[in-house]
């Protein structure tokens, strides 16, 4: 990655951290450079700012979408707004960074859910299986033995509170204790709410 | 299968971030499920979205930069604030709830209720009598004034109505003195026209003119001094030297030409009036 902080100009960066089998969530994505985007972005700097969406937003969205968000695009943006406003008062490297912006996103996502009046576990609707179904990754799914919609069925077997935990540890690749701090549980309650929620996943899946 | 509750935090650490689970761990459907929630879920951002939510992050960025700055120099970053969101609102209404609940916040509630129903009608003066009374001269001591009780407001206006009362009895009483120095008035002039009468009768319109004349050489020779006559006059009209009330004045038996004679002037009454002095104002000066 190469930051030109003379110009201010937006810099190359390389991001790593691509979509893939391999990704690892807890591995710095930006590394030692957040330091310089953090405080460039505090200074407003386009090219920061564009390197924080990049690196961050896929996963804000898909943990919304997993959540089946009405709009997850617009509460992605909506998040990202957030951290503009509350960058100042932002302190840590960039997993405490990313835990902030999980914690922006699931907040938002109960909000949006009050205002709708209830948790959208919704069936899924021939339009939208048929949309998922020409989605699918045929070699994901022969990998995985799972498609799209199955992950749909098994995820709405779960409660809310057990399927916050797991894709907040999933996608968002937030520890145990910022799993807690997120929803407002105690450390142990999460590991219990995991346990019970792969258990029933593996139950679901026999 | 692993039976479940056997899955350390290490080796879920290991599924959750895309890795194979270890070898012999049996946890290879978990580590297949969460590799089918992460390529599901975590695909790039479509190039439109990303172009929309970056024009938008950028506007955004630019405007609270410019304006209440939200980002700001990194030397100057205190850190995040406390929250001030305060009690839920479920734990505030049960603490109210609470506070309201017991015996002792009853009565103090009353109490004051009490006391300020009971200032306000001090205040206003209507309070019963004694109480409003006793409550206004004790507060007057510390320089409060609220009105009085009923009992001495209504002797106040007692008062005034008596003093009203008086004041119109003299005031008809005046009426009646002056109504009657004019009827004393009258009746003088109608005494003096009698004998104007017998003098027309005795003397003829040239005494008369005569009169006239002398008076007015009177006036320019200084033989009667006008100054000196309203002196007397006042003089004579001092309370000390105040004749007879008004009401004597019409007595039987005097006449206007008697109160004329008892004037300074008297020594001016024209020989033609009948009782006037002989020599009268035709007869020279003094």
């Amino acid at each position: 990655m190469s930051v030109n902080d003379a110009d201010g100009s937006r810099a190359a960066l390389a991001l790593g951290g691509s979509r893939s089998s391999g990704l690892t969530f807890r591995q710095p994505m930006i590394g030692e450079q957040f330091v310089t985007v953090l405080a460039a972005a505090r200074t407003g700097a386009e090219w920061a700012w564009t390197n924080l969406y990049k690196q961050f937003a896929p996963a804000v969205l898909g943990y919304l979408r997993a959540q089946q968000a009405p709009e997850p695009e617009d509460l992605t943006a909506e998040v990202f707004f957030q951290v503009v406003k509350g960058l100042g008062q932002f302190e840590g490297g960039e997993a405490d960074f990313r835990s902030w912006i999980f914690v922006i996103a699931h907040r938002k996502l109960i909000d949006d859910i009050r205002h709708r009046g209830r948790r959208p576990v919704r069936p899924t609707d021939t339009e939208t299986l048929e949309s998922l179904a020409s989605r699918g990754n045929v070699e994901d799914e022969a990998l995985s033995g799972l498609s799209e919609i199955d992950l749909r069925r098994l995820l709405a077997q779960l409660t809310d509170d057990q399927r916050d935990v797991l894709l907040l540890r999933i996608l968002g690749g937030l520890t145990v204790p910022e799993v807690a701090a997120a929803i407002g549980r105690r450390p142990g309650a999460v590991h219990a709410l995991q346990q019970r929620a792969l258990a029933r996943l593996r139950k679901e899946m026999v | 299968m692993k039976p479940f509750g056997k899955i350390s935090e290490h080796e879920l650490d290991r599924l959750f971030s895309g890795k194979a689970p270890a070898e012999n761990t049996g946890l290879n459907d978990i580590a297949r499920l969460v590799q089918k929630v992460q390529t599901t879920y975590l695909t790039n951002i479509e190039p439109d979205l990303e172009a929309t939510h970056l024009a938008g992050l950028i506007e955004m960025v630019n405007l609270t930069d410019k304006g209440d700055l939200a980002a700001r120099p990194a030397s100057k970053v205190t850190g995040p604030h406390a929250q001030a969101s305060g009690l839920p609102k479920r734990r505030r209404k049960f603490m109210l709830e609470s506070l309201f609940a017991t015996l002792a916040a009853k009565l103090a509630v009353g109490g004051i209720a009490i006391a300020m129903a009971a200032s306000g009608a001090a205040v206003t003066g209507h309070l019963p009598d004694q109480a409003q009374t006793g409550l206004s001269t004790a507060v007057e001591k510390i320089g409060i004034h609220i009105p009085l009780g009923d009992t001495a407001e209504e002797a106040l206006e007692r008062a005034e109505a008596a003093a009203e009362a008086a004041a119109e009895a003299a005031e008809e009483a005046l009426e009646r003195a002056e109504a009657a120095a004019e009827a004393a008035a009258r009746a003088a002039e109608e005494l003096t026209g009698e004998g104007d009468v017998d003098g027309d009768e005795t003397n003829g319109p040239n005494e008369n003119a005569a009169f006239g004349q002398s008076v007015a050489e009177d006036a320019r020779d200084g033989g009667v001094d006008g100054q000196d006559i309203s002196e007397a006059a006042r003089a004579a009209h001092r309370p000390e030297n105040a004749g007879p009330p008004a009401d004597a004045a019409g007595s039987p038996g005097q006449t206007g030409l008697d109160r004329a004679s008892q004037t300074p002037a008297a020594g001016h009454i024209p020989s033609s009036v009948p009782g006037g002095r002989p020599g009268g104002v035709g007869g020279g000066t003094p």
